[in-house]
């Protein structure tokens, strides 16, 4: 019995490497030929094994030998020294002070909480433009399986805590009009913007003219109030995070 | 733009040293490969074009880094980490729990067993999504080179798993 296809074509396939013209063909085939099913079936276990096998690095906190490597005083840029900062901050988190960030003197949050989100900052305009509610597509990469630290997609996470209900992350975005807010999802659901704040530190006449108070205080107890609201814990360890990670935040 | 590619490599370290550990059999060792190959990059950051893929560039240079290592030593056994050892001479008594992870330790034990030309392919291939042009550029061969070593390679780890199942 001669078949019309052979395995590198199926491969290529399975790789994303075949043209459209081949693609549709072998598409056509894996749905009618039994051995073209079965042999894209053991090439994408084949592929999502050697992922899985090699998984652990995506969910680590980058070693700081490599991170010197990249040099100082920038181990893995601007984000990060943040992150060292802020998260030990929030680590203890009484009195809740974000001391010496520009962007927290300039920070207007908007709060959500439950079905009724009170939108008290210019969300819309953040870089990702997310706002209050499930995380858009682009955002979940980050949330989902970024280190606190790791630009995906211009969402950095900055900090993780275990709560009440299940996981949140403080993140910030990236962009012309940056933001820096909290998501959170329960065990078995999904991200879901609960705080966001823009960051216009570049134009503070704005926030007065968009009728903002833009008092440290105000967000930090605003941040605090909804973590707080939420019984978080103190931020995860790195190592503490890379679990959660590892595990789908369940 | 220094200090942007900067970032965006910082960004890449965690595919960076997945790459480096699949290539290398070895967590310590890969990640003193990415170390040097970070060093490499930044005093080379006028060779990559912008606008290039930025995550090529850089398995370019851990790829060079680990030939030019395999070139000053003698070739080591090809198993080095402790994980994979026990995995190897592991009777099959491992705590229900622990088979997930030992199944894993088996999958990079059978990577280590492949050839060098051909673990790099499938590295660059399978775990990193490379397109076949991508991973020819990375190791500086033709697309069909690419395509056979692939091919030898999966068959050769089809046989590894079917001669264990």
């Amino acid at each position: 019995m001669s078949r019309n296809w052979t395995e590198d074509e199926i491969a290529a396939f399975v790789d994303g490497a075949a043209s459209d013209e081949d693609a549709r063909r072998i598409a056509a085939l894996i749905e009618s030929d039994e051995d073209a099913r079965a042999t894209a079936d053991r090439l994408r276990r084949q592929n999502a094994l050697l992922r899985e096998a090699f998984a652990a690095p995506m969910a680590e906190a980058t070693p700081l030998a490599i991170r010197s490597a990249l040099g100082a005083p920038s181990p893995t840029g601007r984000a990060a020294r943040r992150v060292e900062h802020r998260s030990a901050r929030m680590a203890r988190r009484r009195p809740p002070v974000w001391a010496g960030a520009a962007l927290a003197a300039c920070a207007a949050f908007a709060i959500g909480l439950g079905g009724a989100p009170a939108l008290l900052g210019p969300a819309e305009e953040a870089g990702m433009r997310l706002a209050i509610g499930s995380a858009p597509a682009a955002a979940l990469a980050a949330l989902e399986r970024a280190p606190s630290g790791t630009d995906v997609a211009g969402l950095t996470p900055l900090a993780s805590f275990v709560t009440r209900d299940g996981h949140c992350r403080e993140f910030e975005t990236a962009g012309d009009a940056p933001s820096v807010g909290l998501a959170c999802r329960p065990a078995d659901g999904d991200w879901r913007v609960v705080a966001l704040a823009a960051v216009a530190g570049a134009a503070p006449g704005a926030d007065a003219a968009a009728g903002f108070a833009p008092a440290s205080g105000a967000a930090v107890d605003a941040l605090s109030a909804v973590l707080d609201a939420l019984e978080a814990g103190p931020a995860l360890s790195p190592a503490e995070e890379a679990d959660r990670i590892a595990a789908g935040w369940r | 733009m220094t200090e942007d590619v900067r970032e965006q490599i910082a960004a890449l370290t965690p595919r960076l040293r997945r790459f480096a550990w699949a290539l290398t059999g070895s967590r310590d060792e890969g990640d003193d490969l990415v170390q040097a190959g970070c060093l490499k990059a930044l005093g080379a950051l006028a060779q990559y074009e912008p606008g290039t893929r930025l995550d090529a560039w850089m398995f370019r240079i851990l790829r060079t880094g680990w030939i030019d290592r395999a070139r000053y030593r003698a070739r080591r056994p090809q198993i080095s980490d402790p994980e994979t050892l026990e995995a190897l001479s592991d009777g099959g008594v491992g705590a229900r729990e622990a088979q997930a992870r030992l199944d894993l330790a088996r999958v990079r034990a059978m990577m280590a067993d492949l050839p060098d030309e051909q673990r790099e392919v499938l590295s660059l291939v399978a775990i990193e999504g490379l397109s076949y042009r991508e991973a020819a550029e990375v190791i500086g061969a033709p697309v069909g080179t690419v395509m056979s070593r692939l091919s030898r390679a999966r068959a050769r780890l089809t046989a590894m798993m079917e001669g264990e199942a």
